[in-house]
Formats: C-alpha cells, structure tokens, sequence
C-alpha cells in the first residue's frame, strides 16, 4: 500500500449517496472533499486540484455531463480521472466515457466495486497533456 | 413582635434565595421552620403546603409528563416535527416554537426544551442554519406555552394555591388560555420578525465534539414488519427522522452505496452512523431493530430488565486484530455488542467484520449477570452504564387517552384538578404507560419541597399583617399612578426579583402583597394574581432558570445575548399582558 493519500473529490447532489461515499473513502485511506451541485464541484475542483473526481450525472443545474466537458477543456484539470456514477442506462454512462470520464459504475453502487475502480484510477500513471 | 420575625425570615429567605448559597429547596424549609418554630404559624399551618391542591397537581403532572414521554408520544412529535419543518428558516420557527409551546402548555417547560433539543439541532443542519437561531426561541417557546394553561407552569400552580387564602376560587385549568395565547402568538411573532435577528449566529457543528459524543456505527435491520419496506430512504426522511447517517445497504451480503432512491426491502440491514441515544432509540421505532446476534438462552431476559454498558477494549486484549465473528462473542460473553466506536476513524466493515482495534469502545448489551462478568473480564474496561429506558410504545394510546380525558375533565372543572392530577397519574400507572418505580423517580421533589413549604409564607404573612402593612406602603408610594400604574410596577419587580429567584417561590413571596395592594385600592385581586404569575415565568432576560440554561451551552450564548434577545421579548409581553388582563379579569 503506497501510503501516499490521493485526494478524491465527490461531487454529488444526493447527500445520502454524498455522505456514504465520503466516509467510505475516508474509511479506506483517502481524503475525500464533496460538492453537491456541478457548479460547486466544478469551482472546488479547480480549487483543489483532486487526485480524482467522482462525479454524478444527474446533477441540478449544471448537469454531469457538462461537467465533464468543462473538466477536460480546463488545461489544469484535463488530465484528472473521473469516475462516473449514474442510476440511469448503460448508454448515458457510455455517453460520459466518450464526453471524457475514465470509467462508470451503475447504481446501486457496491463497495468493493467502488473501491476497486478508485484504486484503479489511483494507480494509473499521470496522463500528462492528454491530446484530444 | 410576630411580624418582625416575618420581615426577618422573609429577607433572610429572599437574600439566600437570590445568592443561591443554599439549595432553595432547604431555603424554603429553613424559612418554613423559622415561622413554625418561633410560634408564628401553627404546626398544621406551617405543614399545610404539603396538601395543598397546587402541590398535589404538580406532583401529579410531573407523572403524567412522564408517562406522555415513556411510551414515545412526546418523541413522535418530536419526528413530526421534522416533516413538517420545511426548508424555510422561518416557515421553521415558527413551527419550531408553536410545537414547543403546544406541549409545554401541558408538560414541564424544561422537559419539552430537552427533547426537541436534538431535533432541531439535526433540522438546522439540514436546512443550513446555524442552530443558535433555532434553541433560544425553542426554549423560549417553551416557556410561552407554559403561560396558556394553569398546569404549563409551576408559577401558575403556586399562585392559584394562594387563591382560596384570601376567599379567591383558584384558577381553572384554561383560565389562563385568553392571555397566554396571545402572549404567545405576540411572542413568536417577535422572535420571527426581530428577535431572531438579534440572536448570534454560531455555528455550532462542533457541537458534537466539543461535548464528546461519540459517532457510533451499528446495523439496522428492516424487519418484515416495518412500515417503511418499499419506500425510499428519500421519501422515508430516514436520515432525518432518526438522525442517523446511512453509510451502506447490505443486501444478499454485498455492500452496497445508499441513495436516496434506494428502495428498502424486508432483511435489508443499513450500516448507519450517529450518536448513542439516537441508535439507541431505533429499538423503540416500528420494524427496525438493532442487528445483533441473539443468543438463544438469554432471549427470555426481557428488554426491561437488560443491562447497556460502554466497554473499551484493553490495551493488552487478546481480541486486538480480530473480528467479532472470529471470537465468537455473543456465545463466549451471552452478550451482544450493538455499535462500535473507533477514535478518529471511519468504519465501514459490517459489525461482525471490523478488526478491533485497542481503544475501540464497544456498546454491549446483555443480562445484568452477563455484564458482571463482563466487567471482570481484562480483555475489556467497562465504563459507565448506559441509561437506556426503553420506551413503552404499545401504551402510547392509553397515555394520550388518559391525558386528553384528565385535560377535559379538568378543562369543564366537572372535577378539581388535583384530584384529576392524582387520578390521572394513578391511571398512567395502572394502564402500564408508567412503572411505579418510574413515576416517583419523575417526581421532581425539590420543585414540590419548594413550593409547599413557600406557600405558608403567604400565610404567615397575612396573619401577622406583614403583607398588609407592606401593601399599605405600596399604594401609598405608587397612589400618584393609578392602579394600572401599580399593576406595571409590580410586573417589573417581579421580573427582576423573579431572575434571581426561582420562579415560583418569587410568585409564592409576591402575590400576597400584590392581593392586598389590590384590595386597598378596590380593584379587582385576580388580576393582580394573574399579572404577578406571568411575570414571574419571565425567565427570558437570563439563563438562569433551567428551562433557558439548558440551552445556553448548546447555543453558545452569551448572558447578553438573552438580555438583549430575552429582554425585549419581556417588555413585549409586559405590553400585551397590561392590554390584556383588564379585558378578562376587569379591575373593577
């Protein structure tokens, strides 16, 4: 265990799904911070740099998928992974990986499935200036 | 000579009363004794407050209270209350204290303030507002409502006892309701419209770890029973309601993230995370029990009779590194750990899966003879027992029964009140709503020692003429005003003396003065009475009374806060109470 702490970032609007994906990252070594709309987890995105977001589609106001698009056109974030979590169809999660998220997970989301994804995304090497 | 030891005891007992040196209670009866023994009441006098109707009443309501909270209905309004908040800080409010004020009109001011203290801690952080805007108005919503009814405050009691002294009928159960109801509706409306404005706004998230309340994990289970199978946790308000933070769903043994559009099903068991007495109180909610593993030769032990205790594993465990599971502890100990605490760290293992760590604090539950041994046992330090009665819910109709029937009963006066009091205390305990055990332990002596050994001051007072003589100054002083004027003077002493003072033994002091001011200017005694009672409740200006300490530390407040917020909100009710009390009690 690389005791080096990724920070992850949630951005959420459903605080049960925010809160319990909180503690579970906190429980298992990361540091977690959230959001509850696109707007703010855009803006605390940029503020902090995260190791990698875990993003809602269906959010209030400024919606996942816009989110992405402005993560991966903002030079400083283009490259941060993001794991997408929706309780809607596979192809609006497809949709999100050609948009730019790195992987998604299906609703109810299980644990072991959620940490193992964020262990991955955690592990990969740094991506520097992705072209796209 | 009689009446100088009078004035003697009587500024003796005020200095004692006001510098608190004492306990009042002891105060009261050093007073008592002081008139007896110098021979000027009579022993059957001096001992008359212990029978009189008021202490009888508040003796009986103390158990009725009680009996109301046992089986749950003071708590399901309290959940009530959060569906219906809103998420409007005002909408909130005025809720907030219209509740407060509707149970206290009938339960102990300080009592009702306790119990909904928690939830509009968790509602304020829901809504996104700092809870020391929402406790001081809880409280003093409380002590609002406490002036609408004969029985919603000590003082009320206490001077409807002085009534029949002085050839007066005592006060009726709603006499009281046309001027505290618009006392309270000019209350609230002050708080919503200024008063909340003035009130600081801390924050007071680290409530929780500044008062060292620990955030336990524990499982619940959805029994087939529950009413809450096939609903959402979103629609269920179930973080709110029981105010437990749902970590995980485990379903068909795979852990699952909640979201609020997670259907629950019968077996379903949620990973949840909050304070003791909140995970405590799903053992008393409708088809939701703790999870543990039951073992079969203690299943007899009846709720009742089960001891909780806090246990800390010991530096030296031989359980460190291992799971519940592995240890097998509910059949080694006849035992069953109901939450795990661990310092600083979040868990999120099923109970029965978390490697103890030195230093997680277990809750356990068990046969008091199971727990002995448990104390004895090195792998474990037990620390203090865990008060925990469980609610008597199945008795919740005949409790509110018996209320509603006392109130009415009380409410035509086809009955004395303190008979409806006892009768219906007696009823609470037969009909199960309260064991007898509980109920004398509910009975707050030193409130009832206080005002039953105060209330022969007023007598003593009368017989040697003090209070004559003392009024003769009054109206002498004060003729210039009239005797609205008067009635003013005396809310304002009252209120300042009352700070200081408890509330009712500075009602019992006041109101024979008061009478006899009255009666030397030929108006009408009651409303005097009834002024010098609501004044005396005044608790508002400081946080000196229970009923608004209690949410001094919680809020963080500071004294001037309740002068200033407090204050107003007396002179408001000064206001309304002189426009009032000539409508309903005319002084001539």
């Amino acid at each position: 265990m690389g005791k080096q702490k990724l920070n992850v970032l949630v951005i959420e609007d459903d605080e049960y799904s925010r809160d319990a994906l909180a503690h579970l990252l906190a429980a298992e070594g990361y540091g977690a911070e959230s959001a509850d709309d696109g707007e703010s987890g855009y803006a605390r995105a940029k503020e902090l740099h995260p190791d990698i977001i875990v993003l809602d589609l269906s959010l209030p106001g400024i919606d996942g998928r816009r989110v992405i698009e402005m993560i991966r056109r903002d030079p400083a974030l283009n490259s941060t992974p993001i794991l997408v979590v929706t309780g809607h169809s596979d192809t609006e999660a497809q949709q999100a990986v050609e948009l730019g998220a790195d992987a998604y997970l299906t609703k109810p989301v299980e644990f072991d499935d959620l940490i193992g994804a964020i262990s991955d995304l955690g592990a990969r090497p740094a991506v520097s200036e992705v072209t796209r | 000579m009689q009446i100088t030891i009078v004035f003697v005891v009587l500024l003796i007992a005020v200095a004692l009363f006001v510098t608190e040196v004492l306990p009042i209670d002891l105060v009261a009866m050093l007073m008592l004794l002081g008139l007896a023994l110098t021979g000027v009441l009579t022993p059957a006098e001096a001992l008359s407050g212990f029978s009189d109707p008021a202490v009888i009443t508040i003796a009986g309501f103390f158990v009725i209270s009680a009996a109301l909270f046992n089986t749950g209905v003071v708590e399901a309004i309290g959940r009530r209350l959060y569906l219906v908040s809103g998420s409007s800080k005002t909408q909130f409010l005025i809720v907030l204290m219209l509740t407060a004020a509707a149970i206290a009109s009938f339960m102990s001011n300080v009592v009702t303030t306790a119990v909904l203290m928690p939830a509009v801690i968790g509602i304020a952080r829901r809504i996104k507002h700092p809870a020391s805007q929402f406790l001081m108005p809880l409280s003093f919503g409380a002590v609002l409502g406490g002036k609408c009814t004969l029985v919603g405050s000590a003082t009320n009691l206490a001077v409807s006892g002085l009534l029949p002294k002085y050839n007066l009928p005592p006060f009726t159960l709603f006499e009281f309701a046309p001027l505290g109801i618009p006392l309270a509706v000019a209350g609230i409306i002050y708080m919503v419209v200024l008063g909340v404005r003035l009130l600081p706004e801390h924050d007071v998230s680290e409530f929780t770890e500044e008062y060292q309340l620990k955030e336990y994990v524990t499982e619940v289970v959805i029994r087939a029973d529950s009413p809450l199978i096939e609903k959402t946790l979103g629609e269920t308000h179930f973080r709110g309601v029981y105010d437990l933070q749902v970590l995980g769903i485990v379903r068909e043994g795979e852990r699952m993230l909640p979201h609020r559009d997670a259907k629950l099903q019968a077996g379903d068991v949620l990973l949840v995370k909050g304070k003791l007495e909140q995970i405590l109180s799903i053992k008393d909610a409708q088809g939701l029990d703790i999870k543990s593993d039951k073992t079969p030769q203690e299943t007899d032990v009846s709720p009742e009779e089960t001891v909780i205790v806090e246990a800390i594993l010991s530096p030296n465990s031989a359980f460190a590194g291992r799971t519940l599971k592995r240890i097998r502890f509910a059949t080694r100990y006849g035992a069953d750990v109901l939450a795990i605490y661990r310092h600083r760290q979040a868990l999120h293992e099923k109970l029965s899966d978390i490697r103890l760590n030195f230093g997680d604090v277990l809750v356990i539950q068990g046969s008091p003879r199971r727990i002995n041994s448990l104390r004895e046992d090195p792998n474990f330090l037990t620390l203090d027992d865990v008060e925990h009665t469980p609610l008597r819910k199945k008795r919740a109709a005949w409790a509110v029964a018996i209320f509603l029937l006392a109130a009415i009963v009380a409410g035509l006066n086809l009955k004395p009140i303190a008979l409806v009091a006892l009768a219906a205390a007696a009823g609470m305990i037969l009909a199960r709503c309260i064991s007898i055990r509980d109920a004398y332990a509910k009975i707050a002596w030193s409130a009832i020692v206080l005002i039953a050994a105060s209330i022969p001051m007023g007598l003593a007072m009368e017989k040697t003429g003090a209070a004559r003589i003392l009024a003769h100054y009054v109206t002498q002083f004060f003729s210039f005003g009239g005797p609205m004027f008067i009635l003013g003077g005396f809310f304002v002493f009252t209120v300042l003396l009352t700070q200081p003072m408890a509330n009712a033994a500075c009602a019992l002091l006041i109101t024979p003065i008061a009478i006899n001011v009255a009666n030397q200017l030929q108006v009408n005694p009651r409303a005097f009475a009834v002024t010098i009672s609501i004044a005396a409740s005044c608790t508002f200006p400081t946080p000196l009374e229970p009923v608004t300490a209690i949410v001094y530390g919680p809020g963080k407040y500071h004294f001037a806060d309740y002068v200033r917020v407090g204050g107003l909100l007396t002179l408001v009710i000064m206001i309304v109470t002189l426009v009032v009390v000539p409508i309903f009690w005319p002084l001539r």
